[in-house]
This record gives structure tokens, sequence and C-alpha cells, in this order.
């Protein structure tokens, strides 16, 4: 009885599919095809533009605006309370609060990053750590605080070292 | 149009009306059935680089209808329903009766769940083996046989069949 069904399904089907209409020219795929290979290519290059801008402008930004761009939130003029841990990344820093600070002092007390921009001391201080080694990180924990929009000023927990900061377009390697 | 592009319209015209068969049993459409099997032409085109790498650009192009199918289907038209009638009817040929049987035959086939008629139709129209259709459906051969045995069961009991072979009696 089974392969009765099977049998009669075999004929069914074969039934069903005796005169197919003409169909379009298979040279129509070939031009489909490569239509879409080039809207793909073009999809891929506009995501890549996009990626590619997404991770150069924001630094182009900094390095060109960074000494004129307004810190957010605005200022608040308050006593400060405790130190609060460093936003991440280029999170916004208050004006009056004290944040924990590693400042890299690997050719000296010269440039830093705070608060997402570029900060230049002011004096440079040269001497002091110039005899460390290369290719060692040193860096010295204390805390940055942001005195104005134009001023941040580090200090050392041991209390020996203080530094005061100004904006800087860019940060200059070191020598 | 290059010598890669030439081999690949020989194939496409050779292997035109098997898949076209196979696509509209399928979609039960021979307007679905022909736009199914574009899209397939299209995908195999874009990968016919690597022809030599296949078995069988048939067996591969019938792969990529199957998968194309079962997926694109389920975005696209998600609203298919076994109707009353079916939109084309073209294929029944002259004799009434055979038009009966086949329309009988195509809404009970499109009661069907998608991969339950993929498996019936490479199995009882491809004519192809077991391991072959577990191949293309990307499962094992028992889910194969458990497929078509499902489909085989829900065909016999559609009240279209039933009510055609109460009339054969």
């Amino acid at each position: 009885m089974k392969d009765r069904d099977e049998r009669e399904l075999r004929r069914g089907l074969r039934a069903m599919v005796t005169e197919p209409p003409p169909g379009p020219p298979m040279t129509g795929v070939i031009e489909a095809a490569r239509a879409r290979r080039r809207r793909d290519r073009a999809g891929l290059g506009v995501v890549a533009v996009l990626v590619a801008g997404s991770l150069v402008l924001p630094g182009m930004l900094t390095r060109d605006r960074g000494a004129q761009r307004p810190l957010t939130p605005p200022p608040v003029p308050s006593a400060v309370a405790s130190v609060a841990p460093m936003p991440r990344g280029s999170g916004p820093v208050v004006v009056g609060q004290q944040y924990h600070f590693d400042l890299y002092v690997h050719c000296g007390i010269r440039y830093t990053t705070f608060g997402g921009r570029p900060w230049r001391a002011a004096p440079e201080d040269t001497e002091r750590y110039a005899s460390y080694d290369v290719g060692r990180v040193y860096t010295l924990r204390g805390t940055m605080t942001l005195v104005s929009t134009d001023e941040a000023r580090f200090r050392s927990d041991t209390g020996d070292v203080t530094a005061t900061f100004r904006p800087v377009g860019r940060i200059e390697p070191c020598d | 149009m290059t010598s890669s592009d030439a081999e690949f319209l020989e194939f496409a015209e050779a292997a035109r009306l098997p898949l076209v068969r196979t696509a509209r049993l399928l979609t039960g459409d021979w307007h679905l059935g022909q736009d199914l099997l574009q899209v397939t032409m299209m995908k195999v085109y874009l990968r016919w680089g690597r022809a030599d790498r296949w078995d069988s650009p048939v067996t591969y192009a019938r792969t990529v209808m199957v998968n194309t199918y079962c997926t694109w289907y389920r975005r696209r038209w998600r609203h298919e329903v076994p109707s009353e009638r079916l939109p084309d009817n073209a294929d029944a040929g002259d004799a009434a009766e055979s038009v009966v049987t086949t329309d009988v035959l195509a809404r009970a086939l499109a009661g069907l769940p998608r991969r339950q008629r993929a498996a019936v139709v490479l199995r009882y129209y491809d004519d192809l083996p077991v391991e072959q259709v577990a191949a293309i459906l990307g499962c094992p051969p028992g889910t194969v046989t458990s497929l078509t045995h499902r489909a085989l069961i829900r065909l016999r009991r559609s009240p279209e069949l039933l009510d055609d072979m109460a009339g054969e009696r």
C-alpha cells in the first residue's frame, strides 16, 4: 500500500510540472549578479569609510580644536568633597573636583591627557625624571584637579610633586 | 563576456528546466518558481569561481535553491497559506481529470511545512537518495526519513486527497 502511495505521489508530482512556461533569459542573471556585487562593494566601502571616520575624526578634532574646546559640563565652582575616580575614556571632568590620576613622567613632567584633552605642564620639568630608563613606564600616583577651564593642577600622593597644566593643541612625543 | 561567464551560461541553460520544475514544486507557483530560480542562479554565479570544488554544479544549485526557499520564503512570504484554488493551473494539461488530480495534490502539498515539502520534492520528484537529501537540507539522514514519513502521513490525511480517492472508488 505504501509503495502504491509513493508511486501515485511520484506520478502526481510529475504531472504538476509537465509544461513549464518560458522564463527570462539567463544572461539577465549575470547582469543582476554583477549589479548586486557592485552594490555590496559600495555598501562595504561606505561602512569602511564610516568606521574609519568614527575612529579618526575624534582624534583630529581633539588635535585641532583641543585648546578652544569648552569642557563639559559647565564649570561648577565648589568646595572639593572627596577624590573621585577618573571618568572612563574622555569623560567630562568637573571644575573643583579632585580625581585620582596617574601622571606619566617617562621623559619628565611635560604633557598629559586629562578629561579627554591634551595638556602641557607650565613650566615643564624635564630634569627630575630625565634619568629614568627607557622602556620602563613611570607614573606618579596622585590627584588632578581642574582648577578652571584652562588650568589643571597635579599633586602627587607623597606631596612632594606638584605641577600646573594648560590646554594645548597636541601632545609632542618624548625626544 | 568572459569564458567563465560563457561556461556559467552553458550550465544555467542546461540546468534551467529541471531546476525550474523543482522550484515550481517547492513554491507551488510557476512565477514564484521562476523568481526562486533566478535568485538561485544569481547566487551560483557569484560563487562560480569556486565551481571546480563542487562535486556537481547542479547539486550545488539545488542545495542553494532549497536553502533559499526555506529561508527566503520565511522572510518574504509569511502570509503564504493553502488556498482553495491555486493561482496557476497552466501545468494541468488538457485532460479535465488531470487538472483535478494535479490541483488536489498541489493544494495538499501547499499544506505541508516547508522542510517537509522540500523533502517530498527532493525524494519523490528529483528521486534523490536519502543521504543526498540530507546533505542538501543540512540534516542527518534519519531526519529526512522522519520528514518524508510525516509528510506522507499528512498527505494521506489531507481532506483534498481523501475526497479525491473517495471519488475514484
